[in-house]
């Protein structure tokens, strides 16, 4: 490839190394006072600002968070009808570059087959890498990474977090992340609305949505079963 | 004639000067250091092994956190090395984005570098905190962009997670406005400080011979006088159509790795003047439309054969080797640290000079020990 007149070599300007002293000291405490006076007249709320306060009284200021920041993974729920969105299919599992994601696929109790639903699901948050891998292989759009930062707890239990916990209404996640959802947001709602058919009962319904919602009929044949 | 002893002095693991957990063995004659060993490893993680039953994308997120402070760097070398392993191109937004935020990482890790270095030599925290300002603007755009700080894992084989949002842009913009008062400001708080003089100048001299024997790369060998620069001896990337100049040392002390570092600062900024001006005609998406999809990235399974991948990291040349057997997992993968390597020549920098001077050498190479012991 060619390099040519692209720039060239030079050594860096060393400057006068014996000085008088002080002068370069003086120098520098100019700048010191000049930051220190912008400390109390200037605030620092722009980046082309260099100077003035740029600290945040947190918790009671917060600054904004970016669409894009993640933290940790949450599970998403239909809002009205409060099935969830996951259908335990083991990608984010699999992907999970330290393995945190523990899952146990539901199995229909009357035939024991394996439906599109999940009956446990388990985050080891202390060892979450908020990686965001998990959210991005999801083809169900299930998992997304929420933006709660504030997670300390007093006991290291507390940071394995299973699925009533992680599990988060859709319109939550809406307003978290608008353009996000905007872009997979009918195809999500696709696929639930397909899969809502193959769960019979109480199957795939979010735990605390249990009773707020009617459940899908507890023995029809897979094809006549339909949402509610 | 007064009968002096030798005497071994431990500084280190645990040490605030150490930056991190690392250990000196410095054999001393009153305050005269005449031997040292740097001791390394207690911050080993694995990492080699781990990603050696990892799929190529599962290592992406683990390279971040090799040099934790340019993480962005990292997912740049990695991605390049599994690009040529597999054939993959990378569109032209991609490329013009990923050198973007490798620059902007540069100028973000010279800041801080400095910053700490200033720290280890006495100037407690204040020039830090002007480094840490402009740093705080930088991660406050990484964030933007990939949804992380520190630990971006932006980068994906092809191009890039996401395009840049709407908002980027501008903001970037504002805080390009703010950098060359920024940089004349570091420059004269700084630059002529008696006390940063005589810490610095003729301290912890690296010859150019020796430098290139230990193989050191990066600042610490421009500052030597060996205008080696991945950027263009390899012309990786889009880096052959952008102009920037290299800055050189001429004596190879601390002094010189500062000025080197303040200099590579202002050439990062020229460097991000072109891309912000091409960024919007630039051709192709932010992804090769090929890898598009997570499932074509998760189950990548390059050819059998090996590859070499390196870029100019911010602490010198940053390499992935990686050999594949054509499984999902690579068959063995191995970093190529800047870090380590420019912590060798440690012993013969400090030769001669005294303990406190040691700290400030240590402080003067730049080293992130995540990256030191993998
Ligand atoms: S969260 Fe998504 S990827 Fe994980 S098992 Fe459920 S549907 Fe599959
Ligand atoms: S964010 Fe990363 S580490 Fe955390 S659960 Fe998801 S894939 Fe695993």
């Amino acid at each position: 490839m060619s390099t040519e007149n692209r720039g060239k070599t030079y050594t860096v300007e060393r400057g006068a190394t014996k000085l008088r002293a002080g002068q370069g000291l003086g120098t520098g405490l100019g700048v010191v006072i000049k930051h220190f006076a912008d400390a109390f007249t200037k605030k620092l709320d722009s980046p082309e600002k260099t100077s003035g306060v740029f600290t945040v009284q947190y918790p009671e200021e917060r600054l904004p968070l970016a669409e894009a920041y993640r933290n940790f993974p949450i599970l998403l729920y239909d809002d009205a009808s409060g099935q969830e969105l996951c259908t335990s299919c083991f990608q984010c599992q699999r992907i999970c570059p330290p393995q945190v994601i523990h899952m146990a696929q539901a199995k229909d109790p009357a035939t024991g087959k394996a439906i599109p639903a999940v009956s446990a699901f388990v985050i080891e948050y202390d060892a979450c890498m908020s990686c965001g891998l998990c959210a991005e292989v999801c083809p169900f759009d299930a998992i997304k990474m929420d933006q709660e930062f504030e997670l300390s707890t007093d006991y290291h239990s507390g940071l394995t977090v299973d699925k009533t916990d992680l599990n988060r209404p859709i319109s939550f996640y809406e307003k978290l992340a608008p353009t996000f959802w905007g872009e997979v947001k009918d195809g999500a709602l696709k696929k639930l609305q397909a899969n809502i058919k193959r769960r019979p009962g109480e199957l795939g319904i979010a735990p605390q949505m249990l009773g707020k919602v009617p459940t899908n009929p507890e023995t029809a044949p897979l094809e006549l079963r339909t949402t509610t | 004639m007064l009968k002096t002893q030798e005497l071994q002095l431990n500084i280190g693991p645990q040490h605030p000067s150490t930056h991190g957990v690392f250990r000196l063995i410095a054999t001393i004659d009153g305050e005269t250091v005449i031997d040292l060993k740097p001791v390394f490893g207690y911050l080993h993680r694995n990492h080699e092994q781990i990603a050696e039953v990892s799929t190529y994308i599962q290592i992406m997120p683990f390279t971040d956190r090799l040099d934790y402070f340019n993480s962005m760097a990292n997912n740049f070398g990695y991605a390049l090395a599994v690009e040529k392993l597999a054939g993959i191109e990378v569109p032209q937004r991609a490329n013009y984005i990923r050198v973007l935020m490798a620059e902007l990482t540069r100028i973000l890790n010279h800041a801080a570098a400095i910053g700490f270095m200033l720290n280890d030599m006495g100037a407690w925290q204040t020039p830090l905190a002007f480094g840490m300002r402009e740093r705080e603007k930088i991660l406050d755009l990484f964030e933007m962009a990939s949804g992380a700080r520190m630990m971006c894992n932006y980068f994906r084989f092809g191009g890039i997670w996401r395009d840049l949002p709407p908002e980027f842009l501008p903001q970037l913009q504002g805080l390009m406005q703010g950098l060359p008062t920024f940089f004349d400001e570091f420059e004269r708080l700084l630059k002529q400080n008696e006390i940063l003089l005589g810490r610095s100048v003729d301290v912890g001299i690296l010859p150019k011979e020796v430098a290139a024997s230990y193989s050191v790369t990066g600042p610490m060998l421009r500052a030597s006088g060996i205008a080696y620069d991945l950027r263009r001896a390899d012309g990786y990337s889009v880096y052959p159509e952008l102009d920037f100049d290299i800055p050189v040392g001429a004596v190879g002390d601390v002094y010189d790795r500062f000025l080197v570092r303040l200099a590579e600062m202002r050439e990062s900024y020229r460097i991000l003047q072109q891309v912000i001006e091409r960024l919007p005609e630039t051709t192709g998406g932010h992804i090769n439309p090929a890898m598009a999809s997570m499932n074509k990235q998760k189950s990548l399974r390059p050819p059998p054969g090996d590859a070499y991948g390196r870029v100019e990291s911010p602490k010198g040349e940053l390499g992935f080797y990686l050999v594949s057997d054509g499984s999902d997992t690579p068959y063995r993968y191995k970093v190529r640290a800047p870090s380590f390597i420019n912590l060798t020549p440690l012993g013969d920098m400090c030769r001669g000079h005294t303990v406190a001077d040691v700290v400030v050498i240590l402080g003067s190479i730049d080293i992130v020990m995540g990256e030191v012991d993998r």
